[in-house]
């Protein structure tokens, strides 16, 4: 488990402060979930600009431990996330095998979800649900 | 002057004597009639045992038991098919739903294979037999079905393994021979599982799997995909399950994944070191799926500012996809010569595919499954009916197994070879004789 700062108990392993596509944070692990024997397999939803990636791989380098890939579903190319992690400090990493399920020209714009008509808040009260439904064919909110 | 009434002691006398004569003849008679009674009564209860004996009742009893639950077998088996008919029927993938989420919701009425399967511990005794691999099967091999093999498992006598005649069955089975005293003969069925193969070619393959890679090529050839033929596995293994506990047999299930070297997944490599799924191959559909159940948010309605948030928990909210992508991890680390020895996620959305891999590639090793189906120690005429009963009911569990699975199959002849090897090799194998 990588965390962010902050949220776990017990002695941690930080990897020093990275920059996100969307913020600075720090990720930590729990002292001791990894050594050097180990195959690191490094999972995570998307992969934008490969901060976080990086972060974990810096980790598991630091513990001596050897990534065995990083995997993860989504990948922008746009932003070339895989080779900034392969590029990262004179190709330390260029080894590791990243593998995406998907890229987001698959996805295509038809799976944007932004609610149908500008009359939907972001935030619907729990008790005004029954003002708002789902259209069944594009799966988007609208206003009834 | 009195004078007794003569006729009064006459009268007292005769009535004495009357009376004398009576209780002795009721006497004589009681006497004579005692031992008469008591053999009669005794051989009335005799021929009453004979006729009546209390293991016979008992064995009827069972019989009724054993009819009425074959009835109710039969008709789950009915209620089965036609579930699964209707739902291969025609109807949209999407709604078909995966063998896996068919199975759960048949979990309440079919129960989980532990419940009363146990580990392959609980039998002791149990001897594994390895699978042989073999590189060019004989071309015999391309006629084995899974029917194919249910018929002709049914013939291996219970000491097959150490019999010589048996070797071409050993040749291509995996299989558990089963010293316990109680264990008259046992089923053995192999049961693929092809819920696991995402895509490749298999190398160093068995003649089983190579059998059954055939069946599906040809049924994939002349049917619809392979998609139902996952499922029509499943079915067979809901069926069997179902059977062996209406049955009050034992059944021993061993799941044992081969490890099947060399096989590729479909994966592009779109840069060194850096691959991803195959969108325009074989497995356009499987992305597809995964693609089309990850929506995007615009900035307006995403945590980030940012053009589009895409939302992984399309994925988890789809049991669907939810399995193939953990599948298609799964499939290709398992497919690994070095495999990891860690699996990582990330905060926050990597928790959700990081535990359930890893969960997945420590756990499952299956492929294979092979279920025996024994009896137990039984009287005579009680074992023969149950054999009989069996032979019928694993018949029309054939029977209706095949009709689901294949509309042209000779289900008679079928049924006809089962009834035969059932009853044979009951009657005249060594293995009943010695027991």
């Amino acid at each position: 488990m990588i965390r962010k700062a902050g949220k776990l108990p017990g002695v941690l392993v930080s990897s020093g402060e990275y920059v996100t596509e969307y913020s600075t944070d720090e990720t930590v692990m729990r002292f001791g979930a990894i050594d050097e024997t180990d195959r690191v397999v490094l999972i995570d939803d998307l992969i934008a600009t490969g901060g976080t990636a990086l972060a974990g791989f810096e980790l598991c380098h630091q513990l001596g431990a050897k990534v065995h890939e990083f995997a993860a579903m989504i990948e922008l190319p746009f932003l070339h996330g895989v080779k900034k992690i392969h590029e990262y400090k004179d190709g330390l990493f260029k080894d590791v095998p990243c593998f995406t399920v998907v890229d987001c020209l698959a996805i295509g714009d038809d799976m944007g979800r932004d609610p149908i008509g500008t009359d939907v808040p972001r935030v619907v009260k729990a008790e005004e649900v029954g003002m708002f439904e789902l259209d069944k064919e594009s799966g988007k909110v609208r206003r009834k | 002057m009195q004078t007794p009434p003569p006729s009064t002691t006459t009268t007292t006398t005769t009535k004495e004597k009357t009376c004398v004569f009576t209780s002795l003849f009721y006497l004589l008679v009681s006497v004579a009639a005692l031992p008469l009674y008591l053999s009669l009564s005794l051989k009335f209860s005799y021929y009453c045992i004979r006729f009546f004996p209390n293991s016979k009742r008992e064995e009827e009893e069972e019989e009724e038991e054993l009819n009425k639950q074959e009835v109710n077998a039969a008709n789950d088996l009915v209620r089965l098919r036609r579930t699964f008919s209707t739902s291969l029927r025609g109807v949209p993938s999407t709604r078909k739903g995966t063998p896996q989420a068919y199975l759960k919701s048949k979990k309440n009425q079919i129960g989980t294979p532990e419940e009363y399967l146990g580990t392959p511990e609980a039998y002791p005794g149990a001897r594994m037999v390895r699978l042989r691999r073999t590189q060019h099967p004989p071309k015999k091999t391309k006629r084995y079905t899974l029917r194919w093999c249910l018929v002709r498992l049914r013939r291996v006598p219970w000491y097959a393994s150490s019999v010589p005649s048996a070797r071409p069955f050993t040749d291509f089975l995996t299989f558990a021979q089963l010293n316990s005293p109680h264990v008259q003969n046992f089923f053995i069925v192999v049961v693929s599982f092809s819920t696991f193969c995402v895509g490749g070619r298999r190398k160093n393959t068995t003649h089983l799997s190579l059998a059954l890679r055939e069946h599906k090529k040809r049924e994939r050839r002349e049917h619809r995909g392979s998609r139902e033929k996952k499922r029509k596995d499943h079915l067979l293994l809901l069926l069997l399950l179902r059977f062996a506990r209406t049955k009050r047999v034992g059944l021993y299930i061993y799941i044992k994944r081969e490890r099947v070297l060399g096989k590729k997944m479909r994966v592009k490599t779109l840069a060194p070191n850096h691959h991803c799924l195959d969108a325009d191959g074989d497995d356009q559909l499987l992305v597809q799926k995964i693609a089309k159940s990850l929506p995007w948010y615009g900035p307006k309605f995403s945590p980030h500012d940012v053009p589009n948030f895409y939302d992984v928990s399309g994925i988890t909210e789809n049991p669907e996809a939810f399995k193939t992508v953990i599948d298609v991890f799964v499939e290709r680390y398992e497919s690994q010569e070095e495999k990891p020895t860690k699996i990582a996620g990330f905060d926050a959305r990597g928790f959700l595919f990081g535990p359930t891999i890893a969960m997945r590639l420590g756990a499952c090793s299956i492929l294979v499954v092979v279920a025996c189906v024994f009896l137990y120690g039984l009287s005579l005429a009680a074992r023969r009916a149950r054999v009989r009963l069996f032979a019928r009911s694993l018949a029309r569990l054939v029977r209706s197994f095949s009709s689901v699975v294949d509309g042209r199959c000779n289900s008679n002849s079928l049924s006809d070879v089962l009834f035969y090897s059932l009853s044979y090799s009951h009657t005249h194998t060594q293995g009943y004789r010695s027991l």
